[in-house]
Formats: structure tokens, sequence, C-alpha cells
């Protein structure tokens, strides 16, 4: 199962790509919201995991833009995040996002939080 | 070094990186031209501190990166107006954030006392907007170290503004323990979690019926899946409720007709289940009960049984914004002691409350979360340690992607992260491989082939390939000064705090590169002449104002490539040197002679001569106890210059140029009295071979030589070094006319000429010992050791040894 991962923070990134793939996963990765949505155009993914926070397009915008295209209506979409508002994740919610995962994350909640979403 | 202290070492990295950013931000919403992208990179970089932080548990940081934060939120959304005594604040939180980064990496403690004051001040305007906390409220309650509160009010913790420092207390403890335990993903539950589970009762039969809205599939949820979760608790009887199934005809493609009803058998709380659903809460219809126990509504959930499931669970990584169905612990711990309060004992079980609390503290406050911290290897502090070859994101995706099968993707932005180790040792090589073709080609000749020959010609591409390959090989090494510089705002506001200045930094030139080994030896003198232009160049506020001048000083930064060097200048507009001060102190100590004739530049520079810095000239402040006299050398030693200009009443520029490299140096290689000597060729303006009558005597011993319009004293080298001791006619030998970095010029007499050379430095220090007017030494063609030559300590030499002779300099 290949995961694209979307984080501007590199300590992130690389956190979250140690236990994906320990857990056996493929993955690909994106500094923000506007990569992201290069590297899905250029590899595809099944699960998505967005940071909120990202500079040029942020979560919120990416998931709206990634729920626009016919081929991603049904991927899933995590958000990782920290936000301690509840309106941040109403908000994802509302742009699209399948779940969340709050961090810091336990590796084996985010592969829990992988295997409630995504075949 | 393990992956997961590697990233450890990322994250250290990326903090510098994202403080530099978070300055960056702020001082340009101190300079009013900040936008709401600007405030937002400010919050981003706290955000994503705090985010790391939280991943390696180290909460001190978490939670004091929360408190700046939570201010930087408010900035955002405008409920906070970023004022300039505000933004003030925030530059000193940037840099109490920064300490605190340090202390992390080091193992080290923050100074605890400075970030409780901080704290304090931003709680201050936070709260002072909020109305949240009362302003003056006590530190122990704003954040850090707060015990833990029963207080009513986290009843119902929705209903707080989200940044009361009371909900922050306890949404950010239970951070601690999700120090993930990486290489295996055991979990041993607790002792309290395991007393709590035997004390529960045996396998409890829950009968969940779920209807999804169409809702939850347009975002992706999948009910099979959740059904499958709800496998994985227990042993389960589905059964399927198709009785909103219309016909087909009548069927709507994306709409949701299909319901479940699920027996589950399994020993678990009510949570557990809840969790499952926890995404598609809403999205759903969803009712948990107990097998014969009526439904029980959703919004109605059992805050107790909930935290008891909460703590059962494992790895709980709480949500601080958890809604009450499923409330944290601390929250639920003082729901929990609301509950018992408002109900009669009779009506809860009061041995699995009594177990319940403790629990919620194992998770969320005890040493049991830390452990695992501590039991982390010290990380390394920098890149030092032996790091293999780390893809950038690019590349790593892209090697992810492949080792999955996938097509390979095109790695256009890809970055490597090489330990710096190995690029020395490739430079290393590289010196060798020029030494060694020197060495060849030196042969090549004596042997007589002719230029045209293949052999000669075929060197030749040969030293053009090395060049290049020498040029790529530092261009790897070389970085922007802007590490050094981003460093530099923080000392401006403190030595401008300390001195009672009002100083104002501006950088130019960030971008500039120079090879790291340069990089690595501007930070000193880049701190002594900042320092040296706020403490005595900059005036008071008053003083600037009767001078018309704005009560705030500007002190200018800049980075530029000049003539193969990087120059660094250091300008203030302040008051300017007090010529006939540093005159008269020159003189009091016998540098000078009394009747000495000085351009204004000269009396300028006289504050680098040694014994010129005194306690009442350079202030601690300045100096650190350290003079000019110390930095110069210092920078000579490199191979550099500093310099000193100074407008009265308008301020004062020092200029530092240093080499691109201290690895490589184009060089005039020359024969003085048998010796071969080296003269750097950035210093070299033009060479001669001059004609007797424009050399004129002057005095007993010295002579000038005239170029062009202007006199040039000549300074015979071998005479410089003791080679000889008389010097040499002018006209018999080669004069080199040098610039040193002053603008001072002289004339260097040399035997002969061989040629210019790209020549491989070699400390001289690090293998023999400081010589005055020797910068370095290095290996030739032939193999031969020869000395790089100091011009600017050349000239000085000269100097102290004919100080008598003003009119040289009167002459120009």
């Amino acid at each position: 199962m290949k995961i694209l991962t979307v984080d501007d923070s590199r300590t992130m990134r690389d956190m979250l790509r140690m236990a994906l793939v320990r857990a056996g996963f493929n993955v690909v990765e994106a500094v923000d919201g506007e990569d992201g949505l290069a590297v899905l155009g250029e590899h595809g993914a099944d699960v998505i995991i967005t940071d909120i926070n990202m500079p040029k397009l942020d979560g919120f915008g990416f998931i709206e833009r990634v729920r626009e295209d016919e081929l991603y209506r049904a991927t899933p979409i995590l958000v990782l995040t920290t936000e301690s508002d509840p309106a941040k994740k109403d908000r994802a919610r509302q742009a699209g996002a399948t779940g969340w995962i709050v961090k810091p994350f336990h590796p084996e909640k985010l592969v829990e939080a992988i295997r409630r979403v995504a075949a | 070094m393990d992956e997961l202290e590697e990233i450890k070492v990322t994250f250290f990295q990326e903090c510098d990186e994202l403080m530099a950013d978070c300055e960056v931000g702020l001082l340009a919403m101190e300079a009013g031209t900040g936008d709401a992208e600007t405030i937002n990179a400010v919050f981003r970089a706290v955000h994503s501190v705090k985010g790391g932080a939280g991943a390696f548990g180290l909460e001190a940081l978490v939670r004091y990166a929360h408190v700046f934060e939570t201010l930087m939120e408010e900035v955002r959304s405008q409920r906070v107006v970023a004022e300039p005594e505000l933004v003030r604040c925030l530059l000193r939180a940037a840099d109490v954030l920064a300490d605190q980064i340090t202390a992390a990496r080091i193992h080290g403690r923050p100074n605890e006392a400075a970030t409780a004051a901080m704290v304090v001040e931003l709680e201050g305007w936070i709260t002072g907007h909020a109305g949240a906390a009362p302003a003056d409220a006590p530190p122990a309650s704003a954040g850090l170290d707060a015990p833990i509160e029963f207080a009513p009010v986290a009843f119902a913790p929705m209903a707080l503004d989200p940044i009361a420092p009371a909900s922050d207390d306890f949404g950010f403890q239970p951070m601690t323990i999700a120090i993930p335990d990486l290489p295996d993903l055991d979990f041993q539950p607790s002792q309290a979690v395991m007393d709590i589970l035997a004390d529960a009762p045996g396998p409890a039969v829950w009968l969940v019926t779920f209807k999804p809205h169409s809702d939850l599939y347009a975002k992706a949820n999948e009910a099979a899946l959740l059904l499958r979760e709800l496998e994985r608790l227990g042993s389960v009887e589905t059964t399927l409720d198709e009785s909103d199934l219309p016909d087909l005809e009548n069927m709507e493609a994306e709409s949701a007709y299909l319901g479940w009803t699920v027996r589950l058998t399994a020993e678990i709380e009510e949570a557990a289940i809840r969790e499952v659903f926890e995404f598609v809460d809403g999205d759903c219809e969803l009712t948990i009960c107990r097998d014969g126990a009526a439904p029980e509504s959703e919004a109605a959930a059992d805050p107790i049984a909930a935290l008891l499931a909460q703590a059962a669970a494992p790895m709980p990584v709480i949500d601080p914004i958890a809604p009450i169905p499923t409330p944290q612990p601390a929250d639920a711990a003082a729901a929990l002691m609301a509950e018992l309060a408002a109900k009669p004992p009779s009506e809860t079980p009061i041995p699995r409350l009594a177990a319940a609390a403790p629990a919620s503290d194992e998770f969320g406050f005890t040493p049991t979360a830390a452990a695992p911290v501590a039991s982390l290897p010290d990380a390394p502090v920098a890149l030092a340690a032996p790091a293999p070859v780390e893809m950038a994101p690019a590349a790593a995706a892209a090697q992810a992607a492949v080792k999955g099968g996938a097509a390979p993707p095109a790695a256009s932005q890809a970055t490597i992260r090489v330990d710096p180790e190995r690029i020395d040792k490739l430079i290393d090589l590289v010196g060798e491989l020029v030494i060694n073709q020197a060495m060849l080609a030196q042969r090549v000749a004596e042997h007589g082939f002719a230029p045209s020959s293949n052999i000669a010609m075929g060197l030749d591409e040969l030293e053009q390939l090395t060049r290049s390959i020498q040029d790529g090989v530092m261009a790897i090494r070389a970085q922007s000064v802007k590490s050094v510089f981003q460093r530099m705002p923080r000392l401006v506001r403190e030595v401008a705090a300390q001195t009672r200045k009002q100083a104002r930094l501006v950088t130019d030139g960030e971008a500039t590169e120079v090879d790291k080994t340069v990089i690595e030896r501007l930070s000193d003198p880049i701190t002594h002449m900042l320092r040296n232009a706020i403490d005595h160049g900059l005036e008071t506020p008053a003083e600037r104002i009767e001078a018309g001048k704005p009560a705030e000083g500007t002190v200018r930064l800049a980075a530029l490539h000049r003539g193969g060097r990087i120059v660094i200048e250091v300008s203030d507009d302040g008051r300017g040197i007090n010529r006939p001060r540093v005159r008269q102190i020159a003189i009091d100590k016998n540098l000078i002679q009394p009747d000495a004739v000085l351009t204004d530049e000269e009396t300028d520079n006289l504050i680098f001569l040694p014994g010129f810095s005194t306690a009442s000239v350079v202030s601690d402040i300045s100096g650190r106890g350290v003079g000019m006299d110390v930095v110069r050398r210092s920078v000579q030693a490199l191979g550099g210059r500093i310099s000193i200009a100074s407008r009265p009443g308008e301020g004062s520029t020092f200029t530092l140029s240093l080499p691109l490299t201290l690895a490589v140096l184009d060089g005039m290689v020359v024969d003085v009295a048998g010796h071969t000597l080296v003269v750097p060729l950035t210093a070299i303006i033009e060479s001669l071979r001059p004609k007797a009558d424009e050399v004129r005597a002057l005095g007993p011993q010295g002579s000038v030589l005239a170029v062009r319009d202007s006199y040039v004293p000549l300074i015979d080298i071998g005479c410089v070094f003791g080679f000889r001791k008389v010097p040499i006619a002018p006209n018999e030998g080669v004069v080199l006319l040098i610039e040193s970095e002053d603008g001072t010029r002289a004339a260097l007499v040399a035997d002969d000429i061989q040629g210019q050379r790209q020549v491989v430095i070699k400390s001289l220090e690090s293998n023999y010992r400081q010589v005055e007017g020797i910068a370095a030494a290095t290996i030739l063609g032939d193999g031969r050791v020869a000395l790089i030559a100091d011009v600017d300590a050349m000239v000085a030499m000269r100097r102290r040894a004919a100080p008598a002779d003003p009119v040289l300099y009167a002459a120009e």
C-alpha cells in the first residue's frame, strides 16, 4: 500500500516514514499542499496523511483539491495535527478528511488509524 | 546511530532553520513589512518546533512552545493586535525558545527563571485579551509545572476558551506519553491499567447498531472497514439491515441505504467501540448499548466508562481536543471528581473509580511516560558523527516508490545530506591531486618535452580537469553566510539592551556563499564588530535625537564577493571615530610619534594596533576583554584583512575580507634570496620590472618607486624575512605592486617570478607555529615546501621598522 505524507516539517516526515516503512507501507512524501498535489499526480497514493499548517497550500485547501479530483474521491485522507482547536478538525472533515491522527503519534496508533480507513 | 536518533539530529537542524524563519518573520513584523503570511510563518515555525519536540518527549520545550504558539495563534486570528511592544516581546520569546532548544539538544537545563518569566509575559498578552485567567495569575497556573486542578470548570472543556491556561495544562501533559519505543511496537499496560482490567467484569455483550449517512462515504470512510475493526475487538454476529434499500430504479449511486447491527462479545468498555467509530462521528447513526440494556444515546456517553476504557486502551495518544464523550484523562479526572461529588455513592462503583484516578495519572503525568526519554542515548550535537547519505524528500520518495515497484519518478528537487567529513576528505584528496599534477607537469618540462608535444598538451587538459574537479568539490562545501547572519539579530538586541541603545540590524547579501572552513571563522569577528558598532558607534537615543538623527540607530551587516574574496561590512550610523582621542591614546601608548602625520584612515586604523585597546576604550561588552588587535590578528591568520573607515558624526564601517576558501589559493610564486615564496594573487595589482630612474632614495635606508603619479614605498621581501641584510636594487629584480586591505599600497621586491600557480594551503600554525608575515605554507610541484606571504603583515612589519618616515604616506 502506498501512502503519501504531506508535511512541511522534515522531522515529522522522517518520523512518519520510519513508522510507515517499518509497518510495511510504501511512502511518498511532499513538503506542502502544492507539492502534495504534484506528488499525488505523479505517483498516486492509496492513503494520504497530511499536516494542516503548511505554507503555500494548507491542509484544508489540499484536501479540498484532492477531493475535487474524481480519481481520489475515495482515497482516505488522514489529517495529522496537534491542533488544540476542535474547529480545525471539523473544518478538515468538512473539506473531506476521512480521519485524523494526533501528534505526537505512536506508530501503533498510526497504523491502526490507517487500518480503520483503508482496506 | 539508530534511525530515531538520526531523526532527532534532523529535528534539531530543522529547529535552527525554523528559529531563523521565526526571527525573520518577527523582524519583518517589527519593521512593519509583515503581512498575514508572515505571521502564519512565525506561527508555523513555533508550531513545528512544538510538534517535533512532542515526538521526542521534550516536555519542557513542548510546554514553552505551546504557550508561545497559543499567543501566535491569537495574533494570527487578530484577537491580539501585533503592536510594537508585543512584537518585541515575541522576539524575546523566540530567543528563549532558541535557548530551550539548545538546552534540549545538549541535555542541559534551560534557564528556568527566564523561561518562567517569559511564560508569565506571554500569558499576560494572551489572557489580557482572552480574560480567561486573571492577569495577575501566578506563573504556576500559567502553563509550567502547573498542578492538576480538579476544578469543576474542566468538566466541560468544550465550553472553555481553548487557550485558557487550565485547559492548556491538561491538554499538553499527555504529550509526554508518546515517546515511541519504535524498534518493537510492544505496549505494556501499566500496573494501574492492569488493576482496572482485573477489576473489570467478565466478557460483556454489546449491541452496536450502525447506519452510515452518505457523508460517511463522501469522506472516503468505509463501513466494511469499521465492521472489520469491530471484529478485532471480539466475537461478532452481524445482521444486515436492508429495510431502507429502495428498488433498483429508485436507487441513487451516492446514497447510503444499508445499516448493520453487530452483537459484539468482548472484554471491552464502550469507549473502545466508540473509538472505532471516531472518524465517522456525525456521519452515521450509531447506538451502542449492552445487550439487554436500553440503547444509550451518543451524546450521553458515560464519562466514567469512557475514562476507564480510555485508560484501558492500548497506547492512548490522547487528543487534547477530544470531545466530551472521550475525555482525556485529566479532564476525565476532573469530571470524575465532579461526578463523585454529584452522585450518591450507591450509583457509582467506588472501587473502580478509585483505581481510575491513578490510571489517568499513569498516562499523563508520571515517570512511566518519561522513562523511554531517559533511555534514549545522547544525541550528537551536530553533524560531526558519521551519518549515512540520507535522501531528502523527493529522493526518498523516489526510493520508496522504486522499492514498491512503481515507476521511478524524476528526482528533480532531490538534495542529499552528506557527512561533511567525507567532503573534507575529498577536498584533501583533490588538493593532493593538484600538487601531483603540478609535479608531473614540472617533470615533463624538465625532460624537455615541447609545449606542443602530445604529452604536454595532455597534461594541460589534465590540469584543466583537475581545476574543474577542484572547483566542483569546493562548490559542494560552499555555504551561504545566512547561518552566521541569522544569529546576529539576537546579539544586536541583547547588546542594545545592555547599553541602553536602540539599534536595528539590517542585513544584506545573506545568500553570499563561501567555503565552510571560512564560514566557521566568520562568527567571532562579526560578533566583535557588531558589538563594537553598537557599544561605541551608536550614540544613546537622547544624543541621537539631539544630533538630529532618529533615536534608533541602524547597524548594517552585509556580505559580498569582491575580487575572489568574501567581504563582510559592518556599518553603523553612529558618531564615528573620535580621531583626536584615538590619536592621543596612540601617542600616550607610544604607538606613534607625537608628530606623526596620519591620514584620517590611518588614524582610524590605529585601533587595531597591538596594545591600543584598553578598558577605557573597549568596554567589556565590545571586546569581552579582547582588543581589536586580537581580532585583526585572528583574521590575518586566515589570510584575511580587517579595516575601519569612519566619518565623524555619520558613522563607521568595519570591513572584513577573507579568502573564499582556506583550502586553496591562487598565488604568484617568486624567488627571494634562494627561497621560494608564494604571494597571494588577490593582493597583487600588477608586477613590473622598474627602470632605475623610477626608484628614488628616501632617507638613509628607504626608497620609493614612482608608479604613474604617485610614490609607493619599496619593501625588499628578503630583508623583511631576514634572508638578506641589504636590499637588492629594485631594477635588478621584479616588483609586485600590492594593495593591503586598508588601501595602503606597497611595492614588494623579489629576485624573480616563477609564475602563477594554484597552491594547496597547509596551515603553518597546526604544523609548526604562527610566524609573523607568513600566512601559511604549501607544497610546490617539485615537492618543496614554500611559504605563503601575508602581505598586510609584511607592510605592517615594514611600517613598524620605520615608523618615522611619514613622508612616505604623505607622498601618496
